[in-house]
């Protein structure tokens, strides 16, 4: 079976994991989103076995261009969703997280996306690319969760799903902040040292990953320090998760700099 | 620290030098690099020290130096050429000429003089203006001015593309017909290291271990804090219970009322 049947597979599986959740949500039955973890989780095994493989054909870790990286990203998203869900119990948040992530696939799979295998370029030869990518992918994968979790809860009508929004949005936040410290900013600036000789460049990615930690700082800080919940939490995870967004596209897109292999 | 093959540099503020024994850079079969390589050799006082190979990503370090891979290219200004001469009317006649740039080489011949190169570029282009210019540093077009001397008189000039031999094929020179070819080119290849040293990197790290491992523990391992008080009270044991939590306090609240409620139901 080749990479992109696999790809394929996990597509579909994806596509009805996210339609059972929605159908369990709108339809009101509860138990349905059980068989949408599940087929998440299937999905999440023929993906896994998909990145397996185009590891063993191209060598190197599968995170080197957009469609790897979209991928990947899909990947820590789902695998985000099934820890959160079995630990904590998110049948309103999981339906729009799957959304997210067919719409990563679908962008993956989309032929603006290069899909070839492309040999890496001297400085991507080491393993903190894999260190450093996965963990900052996974990261922001439980951020990407806070920030459906905190959209929900400025929709929310109740006061109950208010709180459980509000709950769910601190703990993805609380899961991810230190993944996104670790893989993002201190791996990163140990591979930086010693690749470019400096940990730190100020390149528009390293400033932009940044901002997006202090963002999610200050969210922890009021939150934590201040007493600060509900609406203006969910406003700062917006915008944390935002910024986030434009590290990943937009300095690949916009701004070009040292991180510019895409 | 720019080095070509051989030379020895000094290191700025530090008491030994560092020589450039070998460099390579190393292709994959589709094209594109795949690695450069610098052997590198540190002498101190004159004597070889330490010989390693410095990659992207292996940096060599020594007495708190680091020395980084960071570019490449080659010195164009002193290429090392080979110019074929041909006559169209003889097939039997070739002249292979090795010369530098800017130097007049005397050939015996009854059509011309001397042969000389005034002007390389590794990447020809034609900018503004019409200016000939290098398009890059890569060796992509390579090309050579050609000029050919009758005595004091310049016969001849024009430019020879050693990727597109055409151009160089069957020139008026003076009564003869003649055909140039750039047969090879070579360039001494530098390598660019980067020395670096920073006193104060082990202090980014410390903060770096201690900030990543701070987080994993407060978030993944939050510190909570329950007491329980029994007290006798007419001869019964009565319990007080309290709990502490710094994060996610409302869990922590359904966490310790439930332990209440089985409390309650156990006694």
């Amino acid at each position: 079976m080749t990479e992109a049947t696999l790809f394929t597979i996990t597509f579909v599986l994806y596509i009805l994991s996210a339609f059972v959740y929605l159908a369990s949500l709108f339809a009101k039955k509860e138990k349905w989103a059980g068989s949408g973890l599940v087929l998440a989780a299937a999905g999440l095994v023929v993906h896994t076995a998909a990145l397996i493989l185009r590891t063993v054909v191209s060598h190197h870790a599968p995170f080197t261009n957009m469609y790897e990286s979209l991928s990947f990203l899909a990947w820590a998203s789902v695998l985000a969703l099934i820890v959160l869900d079995r630990k904590f119990r998110i049948p309103r948040v999981a339906p729009y997280v799957m959304l997210i992530v067919v719409g990563l696939v679908a962008l993956a799979s989309s032929p603006l996306m290069p899909k070839e295998v492309t040999p890496l370029v001297p400085a991507l030869q080491s393993y903190w690319l894999w260190l450093h990518v996965s963990v900052t992918l996974l990261g922001e994968a439980f951020f990407a969760v806070a920030f459906i979790a905190s959209l929900l809860y400025l929709g929310a009508d109740t006061e109950e799903k208010k709180q459980k929004m509000d709950a769910v949005s601190y703990r993805a936040v609380a899961v991810g902040f230190p993944l996104f410290t670790l893989g993002g900013l201190v791996f990163g600036m140990v591979w930086a040292y010693k690749a470019w000789g400096t940990y730190w460049s100020w390149d528009p990615k390293e400033v932009w990953s940044l901002i997006t930690w202090f963002v999610f700082a200050l969210y922890l800080h009021t939150r934590i320090v201040m007493g600060w919940k509900g609406k203006r939490s969910a406003l700062i995870v917006i915008i944390g998760f935002l910024a986030a967004l434009f590290t990943y596209f937009g300095v690949n897109y916009i701004l070009s700099g040292l991180h510019s292999y895409a | 620290m720019e080095l070509r093959v051989g030379q020895t540099a000094d290191v700025p503020h530090a008491l030994f030098q560092v020589r450039l024994d070998r460099f390579e850079t190393e292709y994959y079969p589709q094209g594109g690099v795949k690695d450069w390589k610098s052997t590198v050799t540190v002498v101190e006082n004159g004597a070889p020290v330490l010989t390693r190979v410095v990659e992207v990503n292996r940096p060599l370090t020594y007495k708190r130096f680091s020395f980084y891979q960071t570019s490449y290219g080659w010195d164009w200004e002193n290429p090392k050429l080979e110019i074929v001469v041909k006559k169209p009317v003889d097939p039997s006649y070739s002249k292979t000429l090795s010369l530098k740039v800017g130097e007049r080489l005397a050939v015996e011949d009854p059509d011309f003089t001397h042969l000389s190169v005034s002007r390389f570029v590794p990447d020809f282009v034609i900018g503004e203006g019409n200016e000939i210019q290098t398009r890059s540093i890569e060796p992509n077009n390579p090309a050579a001015l050609v000029e050919v001397w009758k005595g004091e008189e310049r016969v001849y000039s024009g430019w020879t593309f050693a990727k597109f031999p055409d151009f160089g094929e069957g020139h008026k020179v003076g009564q003869a017909s003649l055909s140039f070819v750039l047969k090879n080119y070579e360039a001494p290849q530098y390598s660019v290291l980067e020395a670096a040293k920073d006193p104060g990197v082990t202090f980014i790290w410390l903060g770096c271990i201690f900030v990543t491992a701070g987080f994993f523990l407060a978030f993944y391992w939050p510190p909570r804090e329950i007491r329980v008080v029994l007290e006798e009270v007419q001869g019964k044991t009565e319990a007080v219970l309290g709990g502490f939590a710094s994060k996610s306090r409302e869990a922590f609240q359904a966490e310790f009322d439930m332990l209440v409620e089985s409390l309650r139901r156990t006694t």
